[in-house]
């Protein structure tokens, strides 16, 4: 009785329906601040939302197991950083075989109308290591401690620290001397 | 809950990712629809995404010579497909008749994908003879009488150019000045070009009703703009009640040149009346229409065309010279004809 008893129930359509309502209340509180990461991590507004619809949908595809753990969003945050590192991943891979056959891969990082200020910010994430990347901005744009931060991403409080500290400095080097002065003005 | 405060130092950078943060509006319906789109039938992709979720990476074994392979084809048929689209450009560009239609999209200039488009069909409005107005208005002395326009002494015309659903436009365009795309963010928010005084302002819906942000029958990319940077493959668009519609007014620049405006929209169960009337510099004139169009007649010194029920197009407005620093106003005002109907715009451009 008591293995029956540790087994799921079966997925009967009551089950499905209120799982459904979770999810959907899930998505309306979360769907912003997931989107917002996703951007910061991909810099792109397209790719933003592209990869929170992935997110979100990796997320119902597991429900279960989402809901089961203690912070449901720190698990889909970390879905995120692993699906926005896999992108990453598969577009460097693409510009490298583009290079390959003499096509110009740089086209659709053409000259951005955005203000010096906002590129530099964007652009200088961008250049930071992807678990660097995910650290500085879950820890300073969305104020998350720092063992909230290891939460979402799977990795220890140390390794929080240590990433955040060598993102800052960083960005700080990234954006020149003189940005903060300029931020304070 | 307290929070656990930053090292001192790192407050401005805090700042600095929170502002970009903010600067990014997740488009909602964009995420949801690709959530139900793949829960409707799970793809090789999803399985993809849930290998990469339980092992955070992917490893992908590349098959070479399978990879060589498809890119010779891309090459190939990219090529082919190039030459196409060139020749799809000439056939389209070629019955344009008078006015300034949608130019192909290989010379430059903006915006219809070839194959979608077809050519401008006949059933136009009827012509409006301006009278003579204390906002100066030009008296027209005789309206043109052709196919696809509607062209008063004073040069200005309007001319509309039917399109399928499915057309697809980049903006910007060279030769653009100024783009504004509408009913692309379900927070209401319209996307301008990033520019510091923008042209074209936003629409004003007429009538009491709130536009809302749904599916329309253009594809619409964008690069530079605000408050969204960049956008790939927008379908929707703003839709108003039949009964209800638009007024759009945009700043001529000062040149010699004439100005064109140009408008993507669309009727679902309405018909729309697309009325154009230009104001000279300092002028207090209307910026909106009287009324409804079809039961009160369309603006004094108006030019206009018509967009019949469930019909998609690009509503071209060309400027006289005379109006360069003056206003021009556009005004879509609908009429259902089953049910409640829907008059749709999705973009304005002006060159």
């Amino acid at each position: 009785m008591a293995d029956m008893a540790a087994e799921p129930p079966p997925a009967g359509p009551r089950t499905l329906d209120t799982a459904r309502v979770e999810f959907e209340a899930f998505f309306e509180r979360r769907y912003r601040e997931l989107g917002r990461f996703a951007y910061l991590l991909t810099g792109d507004s397209a790719a933003s939302d592209d990869l929170t619809g992935d997110v979100m949908l990796a997320a119902w595809r597991q429900w279960d197991r989402v809901q089961a753990v203690d912070e449901p969003v720190a698990y889909v945050r970390r879905i995120m950083v692993n699906l926005a590192a896999t992108r990453i991943r598969r577009l460097s891979r693409e510009r490298k075989r583009m290079a390959l056959f003499l096509i110009d891969a740089e086209h659709s990082t053409s000259a951005s109308p955005d203000g010096a200020a906002v590129v530099d910010v964007r652009a200088a994430l961008q250049q930071l290591p992807a678990r660097r990347r995910a650290c500085v901005v879950l820890r300073h744009a969305f104020d998350l401690s720092e063992r909230e931060v290891a939460d979402s991403l799977g990795v220890s409080v140390g390794t929080v620290k240590s990433q955040t500290s060598k993102g800052v400095a960083q960005l700080q080097r990234l954006l020149g001397d003189n940005a903060e002065e300029r931020w304070l003005r | 809950m307290s929070r656990q405060p930053l090292p001192p130092g790192e407050e401005w950078i805090a700042s600095l990712l929170r502002a970009e943060a903010a600067r990014h509006e997740p488009d909602r319906a964009l995420i949801l629809s690709r959530l139900d789109e793949e829960l409707r039938g799970p793809s090789q992709r999803i399985r993809t995404f849930d290998r990469d979720i339980r092992s955070g990476r992917r490893t992908r074994v590349l098959n070479w010579p399978v990879l060589v392979a498809a890119a010779a084809v891309t090459v190939v048929l990219g090529v082919a497909g190039v030459r196409a689209v060139w020749v799809g450009d000439q056939r389209t560009a070629g019955p344009a008749g008078p006015g300034p239609l949608p130019a192909p999209a290989t010379a430059g200039n903006p915006t219809l994908t070839p194959s979608t488009t077809t050519s401008p069909q006949t059933s136009l409005g009827e012509a409006v003879t301006p009278t003579p107005s204390a906002t100066g208005h030009r008296p027209s002395a005789s309206a043109s009488s052709d196919a696809g326009s509607r062209q008063l002494a004073s040069g200005t015309q309007v001319n509309l150019h039917l399109v399928q659903p499915g057309t697809a436009f980049h903006l910007p365009a060279p030769g653009y000045s100024d783009w504004m795309v509408v009913g692309a963010r379900q927070d209401g928010t319209v996307v301008h070009q990033k520019s510091a005084a923008p042209a074209i302002q936003n629409p004003l819906v007429l009538g009491s009703a709130a536009p809302k942000a749904v599916t329309g029958p253009f594809v619409i990319d964008w690069t530079g703009g605000f408050p969204e940077q960049d956008r790939s493959g927008d379908v929707t668009w703003w839709a108003v009640p039949g009964n209800s519609g638009y007024a759009i007014t945009v700043t001529l620049p000062h040149r010699n040149e004439r100005s064109i405006v140009q408008l993507c929209l669309g009727t679902v169960d309405a018909m729309a009346l697309v009325s154009a009337w230009a104001l000279p510099p300092g002028s207090s004139g209307p910026t909106t229409p009287p009324g409804n169009a079809h039961a009160n007649g369309t603006p004094s010194g108006a030019v206009s065309v018509s967009v019949g029920a469930g019909e998609n197009g690009i509503v071209t407005v060309t400027a006289p010279d005379s109006a360069a620093g003056g206003t021009l106003v556009v005004a879509v005002q609908g009429t259902p004809v089953r049910g409640t109907g829907q008059v749709g715009l999705a973009a304005v451009t002006m060159r």
